[in-house]
């Protein structure tokens, strides 16, 4: 056994016997009604409050008090936040996920695909991150459409999925087209999939968005899931683009901006990866296009050898960028969506605006933002219960609420 | 040709032979197991025309003939979800939507494997097309021994899992041999010129599709005019398979992997019957757990067997490992017999002695179903097709 592995070990030998039980909740688990007590409630709508005790009733907050006396045998010193929410969170990661018939498939729908029964929900829920929006794998230039849901509730998908903003999914740069290769494993044959450069991944999206907005006057270019297209022309569905480096960036911009000149139509776009988006801001500025920043890296690059700076989240923010942080579904410890909003602390972002921005920025961005993303009165109940100060090193998590359920 | 004459002759035969001047024939044994709670000792069960007349302590005998037999008598087992009795010819793959195929065209009644089963004690097989398509037409039930194709039964094969992506143009070996190996000896799926989908979400498009298409033969399972066989492995398949047959009002058999038992409250507000696949499992734990949680949803199951590759008495294993696992003798012999009947609609046919169902006996020597029990004679249709 390494050193870092005894390490790991200890530290969740200790948080599993710190956090057998909370000392702060008294809940109806078959009710999912209860009550939550926190020294700190950062609610995430602009409220720090001190010694509040939250209840909540079938799976919303009812009523948050302020300044209640602490009840006997609650531990002090607890922080309470909203459920994180990831707009990255990698949950399809079978082969068995990726339509490899069609490189642009935009009917698809990643549900389908979504395994509810994987651990990786389960790891999710217990780093704190309560609402994820799946997308399909980044190996066909466009995957298909996203689906949004909570990492704990029903197994039935119908149940779990989340009423939110649809968006549809595809890549820029080299996933979907790494080297002339199958999905997974080497190439074999000549036959493999198309494209194998850039330059035919963009080719693939332009004609797409051309062919559909031009089938309505000539019916030939008419294509199976061209109405997905217009949609996101019309601005229905939002466009949610996977590109790292500035020039992969450039070109889902450009595109977007091209749609716009040719009077096609003006389609919403959230950049996810973003790791170079420092490099061209005013870009994304004039385009009035989000980012979900792909996660810090501890050394060396951020995939397809973008650099990603420390302090990229908070140059959007001064810029006025719209931008929320993603772990892409990583749960280790030191990797996890917290340690993101720590990771973007340290480049410079105030607590407060690294809480929103795996939090109520999220939650606006899928559409969501009456029902998740800040702690108030009507909103699900969905927390996170930090040890000490959230994202700090030294706070750990001790107990997270889905829907008024807590997570074992 | 002679192969293809047998077969027609099966399928023509569909029910079993109405003799209007047929001989009746009481079985009288030391023990006679009904499989519905009640075990006469000893009893009897009268037999005409390939069916039960009538099964009880003590019958009227006038104008029959008694046959007197030492052991234990009880009905056939019922097999669940065989794919390996149809061979390798039974696998089309020219086509990822198969509705239009028949599995009893391709079907060999007059095999070997089909004697074996009979010998140890299983008188109905459950065929489903051993199929790398997302549907691959119609199953088949078939009495062993005779060979007799049932006419009812034949269920819709409809693939949830992901034996139906391995023609995809994925091939994950061929990795440590590099491009140029796979290159010149063969593109191993590399071409997809069949349209096969290589994901979820393409498969369940191309499923509504043709659920909804009303010219397509898959259209007929909506609503249950014709039964289906959802084939599922894992638990997240399982769960569409549920949900699809709960959007269609689809109705048959759910082919599920040991850990369905998760899903039991859902599988019974589907009203769908199990097949379990446990014996792949080295580890039965939770394939006997499943068992339990679907006994006591009282969701009807029976075990998946695969006469041609696994031993026949691996059926009688499952059930001693249910037993083992906490199911009671009755409710383990149930899922042997009528358990699986049910699961595949054919209570009313086979899987107990009882007035009206299909004369299919097994005399043993001890207690039905039991690992240490041999079979000594067995009847389907009233016919003996085997004796020790």
């Amino acid at each position: 056994m390494t050193r870092t592995h005894t390490f790991a070990f200890a530290l969740a030998l200790s948080i599993g016997l710190a956090t057998a039980r909370p000392a702060s909740a008294q809940e109806d688990q078959a009710n999912n009604d209860g009550k939550v007590y926190a020294s700190v409630l950062h609610t995430s709508a602009g409220e720090t409050l001190k010694d509040v005790m939250v209840t909540f009733a079938d799976g919303k907050i009812t009523a948050i008090a302020p300044g209640s006396a602490l009840p006997d045998g609650y531990a002090e010193g607890l922080v309470l936040t909203a459920g994180l929410i990831d707009l990255s969170a990698r949950v399809t990661r079978s082969e068995n996920a990726v339509e490899q018939t069609n490189e642009v498939e935009s009917r698809l729908s990643v549900a389908n695909s979504l395994d509810l029964f994987d651990r990786t929900w389960d790891r999710l829920a217990r780093s704190g991150v309560t609402t994820v929006l799946a997308t399909p794998p980044d190996r066909n230039v466009v995957g298909g459409l996203s689906a949004v849901l909570k990492t704990q509730g029903s197994k039935d998908m119908a149940q779990r999925q989340l009423n939110a903003r649809n968006f549809l999914r595809g890549a820029m740069g080299d996933a979907p087209s790494s080297g002339n290769r199958p999905a997974w494993g080497s190439p074999n044959s000549i036959y493999n999939r198309r494209p194998t450069t850039r330059m035919g991944v963009e080719w693939e999206w332009r004609r797409a968005f051309f062919d559909a907005a031009a089938a309505p006057e000539y019916p030939e270019l008419e294509f199976p899931g061209a109405d997905v297209f217009r949609a996101v022309l019309a601005g229905n569905i939002t466009l949610y683009v996977q590109a790292f480096t500035v020039i992969d960036i450039r070109t889902a911009v450009f595109l977007k901006e091209e749609m716009k000149r040719e009077g096609f139509g003006d389609i919403q776009m959230w950049i996810d990866g973003g790791s170079e988006a420092w490099k061209d801001a005013q870009l994304l500025k004039r385009s009035n296009t989000g980012v979900v920043l792909s996660p810090f890296p501890s050394a060396g690059y951020s995939p397809e050898r973008s650099f990603q700076a420390w302090r990229v989240a908070k140059d959007l923010d001064e810029m006025g960028i719209p931008f929320t942080l993603s772990a892409h579904g990583r749960t280790e410890p030191g990797r996890t969506l917290a340690d993101q909003a720590g990771r973007a602390m340290r480049g410079g972002l105030s607590f407060e605006k690294a809480l929103a921005a795996v939090t109520s920025a999220p939650a606006a961005v899928l559409g969501l933002e009456d029902r998740l993303g800040t702690v108030e009165v009507g909103k699900d109940a969905d927390f996170v219960l930090w040890s000490g100060q959230p994202f700090e090193l030294t706070s750990r998590i001790i107990g997270v609420w889905v829907d008024g359920r807590q997570v074992q | 040709m002679f192969l293809l004459a047998l077969t027609v002759a099966a399928s023509l035969a569909g029910a079993p032979p109405q003799e209007t001047n047929a001989p009746t024939v009481v079985l009288r044994a030391d023990h006679v197991h009904t499989g519905t709670g009640a075990v006469h000792s000893p009893g009897m069960v009268k037999v005409r025309a390939g069916r039960i007349v009538d099964v009880g302590a003590s019958l009227n005998t006038d104008g029959a003939s008694v046959l007197e037999l030492k052991g234990h008598l009880s009905a056939g087992m019922v097999a669940l979800g065989d794919q390996t009795l149809l061979g390798e010819q039974g696998v089309d793959t020219t086509r990822f939507v198969l509705g239009e195929a028949e599995t009893r065209l391709g079907f060999d009644p007059r095999q070997p494997a089909m004697q074996r089963l009979a010998q140890e004690g299983v008188t109905t097989v459950v065929l489903t097309p051993p199929s790398h398509s997302l549907v691959a037409g119609r199953g088949l039930i078939a009495k062993t021994g005779t060979g007799r194709v049932l006419a009812n039964g034949q269920a819709m094969h409809v693939a949830f899992d992901a034996e139906m992506f391995v023609d995809r143009a994925d091939p994950m070996e061929g990795q440590d041999f590099g491009g140029g190996f796979f290159f010149f000896f063969g593109p191993n799926g590399a071409v997809n010129p069949n349209g096969y989908k290589s994901s979820y979400s393409g498969a369940a498009e191309v499923l509504e599709e043709n659920v909804q298409d009303p010219n397509s033969p898959v259209s007929k399972i909506a609503g249950g005019e014709v039964t289906a066989w959802l084939r599922s492995s894992d638990r997240a398949e399982s769960a569409r398979a549920i949900a699809f047959a709960k959007r269609h009002k689809v109705q048959g058999t759910l082919e599920a992997g040991p850990r369905i038992g998760d899903l039991a409250a859902e599988v019974k507000a589907s009203g769908l019957g199990v097949a379990l696949t446990m014996f792949r499992e080295t580890d039965p734990h939770f394939a006997t757990q499943s068992a339990l949680a679907l006994t006591r949803a009282g969701v009807p199951y029976g075990f998946c067997l695969s006469a041609k590759e696994q031993p026949v008495a691996s059926l009688r294993m499952a059930a001693a490992l249910c037993r083992r696992a906490g199911l009671t003798a009755d409710q383990s012999w149930r899922a042997l017999t009528s358990g699986a009947a049910q699961a595949v609609g054919l209570e009313k046919q086979v899987g107990a002695l009882r007035q009206g169902l299909d004369a299919d006996l097994v005399l043993w020597d001890g207690q039905p179903g039991e690992l240490t029990s041999r079979v000594l004679q067995v009847w389907v249709d009233g016919q003996k097709v085997s004796a020790r």
